[in-house]
């Protein structure tokens, strides 16, 4: 039985078919068995778009697009809190995808992606991951303790992506540099700005910010402070050989990452 | 003892009725438009797939995202379904928590899934489908009383939210409801038994627009009235928290330019409404809902 009776959600036998398997050659995705778009070499990093304080009931907005990617990130606080006193304010992210979109885990509340995606009221597990992910990197970068007896709440949604084309990882990228980014917007005193990296490796190449699937392949995810060359987050898909040159590889996209973010800032 | 002054945003937040009241009195609105000023809205972007159809649209600085998607029920034998269906919609507005809908959001969903029924711009008859079989890569009629329907989904997420959002949100669910192409559903011919779980969406055919009892978008505008110095002031789209708060005289009225689908008034102030304001009320809304679809 539907007891949801705060929501419309029709028929709860409604199902969402599966999409048949097309016997057109020229819909099935394309994908490079080396590893590399015609148009992306290795070393190259996506353009994306970039913008801030866009939202003005939030005190601080990023919204970022790159490849099938759309992030939206705000920032409430600092707010006062009501219970008792605390010394430094306390930080919370919450990721969420809008319903429809596809998730690794792809389960909704019923265990069955076939139902009404409107009727999920909780996070899923990797919404989860990637909010506790995002926290941990972003909490080293606060002055939390500049904020006593506050909140600061961070609200990400993602509104676009495309699992089939884009890892969940790269995904993590964008949104730990939109939470950066809108952090900064808000005015909430940071040491630095973190910026992340991300690579996929086969062993022999390393590709940087890749844009096909990645199966059968590493993926990692590093996430710095640039200013102290301090690391705040890695997130490791697969066996890694080579941690150090992976390490490296995610620094230099950080850090080109991060010089977009610079000369932005002082553009806008 | 000195006195204090404040910002007009300030003050706005602390007394809205006084502020409400000396902005009028003096001819302007605290948002600088003008009494008869709507917010510009507009599409930002449309794009229909197999699975979904998603619109962004904006009204001022006010975001909509609206997505379609669609899940398929069988019509039991004997089931006549009514004349005219709506769609199922949720919404949430991003105001930095999360948990429970508000009431605000609750009854805004209600409202358009009212608003979409009893305007009768969706026949159910458009949403009933006999499924396709797939027989050595070729697609068949099948030889079935077995009927289908499709159920419409719609989820609405609102950014920055400024006033009143059902206008807003109506025009996204209209105009994305404009948008919806409905994939052939089929059955496979390695399944044997015609059921829901085993339909499939064709991915080759080209999608087919829902029909609708709409030729253009519906365009719904909102008024509100207030008396000052006993005279009945109208003031077009409201927007902030002093407008908000403090008109609760307000008139909703559905158009597309030619005819009047829904007119919905609250006198909470017990105003003495003439006929003559409500023909200008009337006016105003179906010249607003011909400049929208125009464009």
């Amino acid at each position: 039985m539907n007891t949801d009776r705060r929501r419309i959600l029709g028929p709860q036998d409604a199902r969402i078919p599966d999409l048949g398997i097309s016997t057109n050659a020229n819909n099935s995705m394309d994908i490079d068995p080396a590893g590399f778009a015609a148009e992306k070499r290795s070393s190259d990093i996506q353009k994306m778009f970039m913008k801030t304080n866009f939202i003005s009931n939030a005190n601080g907005s990023s919204y970022i697009e790159h490849g099938d990617t759309i992030v939206q990130v705000s920032v409430f606080g600092p707010r006062p809190i009501k219970s008792s006193f605390i010394e430094q304010a306390s930080f919370s992210v919450e990721c969420r995808f809008l319903p429809h979109l596809k998730q690794d885990d792809a389960l909704d509340i019923d265990g069955d992606h076939h139902s009404n995606p409107n009727g999920r009221t909780g996070l899923s597990y990797t919404e989860h991951k990637i909010s506790s992910f995002v926290e941990s990197c972003l909490v080293p970068s606060i002055l939390l303790d500049k904020y006593p007896k506050s909140t600061i709440d961070l609200h990400i949604t993602v509104i676009e992506h495309n699992s089939e084309s884009t890892s969940l990882t790269n995904l993590v990228n964008w949104i730990t540099v939109a939470s950066s980014l809108a952090l900064v917007d808000s005015g909430v005193e940071v040491r630095d700005i973190v910026t992340a990296g991300h690579i996929i490796s086969d062993g022999q190449h390393v590709i940087l910010d890749p844009i096909e699937p990645v199966s059968k392949r590493t993926d990692c995810l590093v996430c710095f402070m640039n200013l102290k060359n301090e690391i705040v987050g890695i997130w490791v898909d697969g066996d890694l050989d080579n941690l150090d040159t992976a390490i490296e590889e995610c620094n230099k996209m950080s850090r080109t990452i991060r010089g977009n973010i610079n000369s932005y800032l002082l553009s806008t | 003892m000195e006195s204090i002054s404040f910002k007009p945003e300030i003050l706005e937040r602390i007394i809205p009725d006084v502020s409400l009241e000396r902005h009028l009195k003096i001819g302007i609105r605290s948002n600088q438009r003008l009494f008869d000023e709507f917010k510009n809205i507009q599409i930002l972007s449309q794009k229909s797939s197999h699975l979904l159809t998603t619109s962004y649209i904006q009204n001022g600085n006010t975001l909509v995202i609206c997505n379609i998607s669609y899940g398929i029920t069988e019509l039991l034998g004997g089931e006549t379904p009514e004349q005219y269906s709506s769609v199922y919609p949720t919404l949430s507005i991003s105001r930095g928590r999360s948990g429970a809908p508000t009431d605000e959001e609750m009854n805004l969903s209600q409202k358009l899934y009212e608003s979409t029924l009893h305007s009768r711009i969706l026949p159910s008859n458009s949403l009933i489908f006999k499924p396709k079989v797939m027989i050595d890569d070729n697609l068949e009629d099948l030889d079935t009383n077995k009927q289908f329907k499709f159920n419409l989904f719609v989820n609405l997420k609102v950014f920055d939210r400024s006033g009143p959002l059902f206008d807003v949100c109506h025009f996204a669910l209209v105009t994305s409801l404009k948008a919806v192409k409905l994939p052939v559903i089929y059955l496979n011919d390695s399944f044997v038994k015609l059921s829901i779980d085993n339909l499939l969406a064709y991915p080759d055919a080209e999608l087919v627009p829902l029909r609708l009892n709409m030729e253009v978008p519906l365009v719904s505008s909102n008024f509100g009235l207030y008396n000052l110095d006993e005279k009945n002031l109208i003031i077009c789209d409201l927007e902030n928290e002093s407008e908000e708060s403090n008109i609760i005289s307000k008139v909703n009225v559905v158009s597309d330019g030619k005819a009047f689908n829904e007119f919905t008034l609250i006198n909470g102030s017990l105003l003495n409404i003439t006929r003559d304001e409500i023909k200008s009320l009337l006016r105003t809304s179906k010249q607003r809902a011909k400049a929208i679809n125009s464009v």
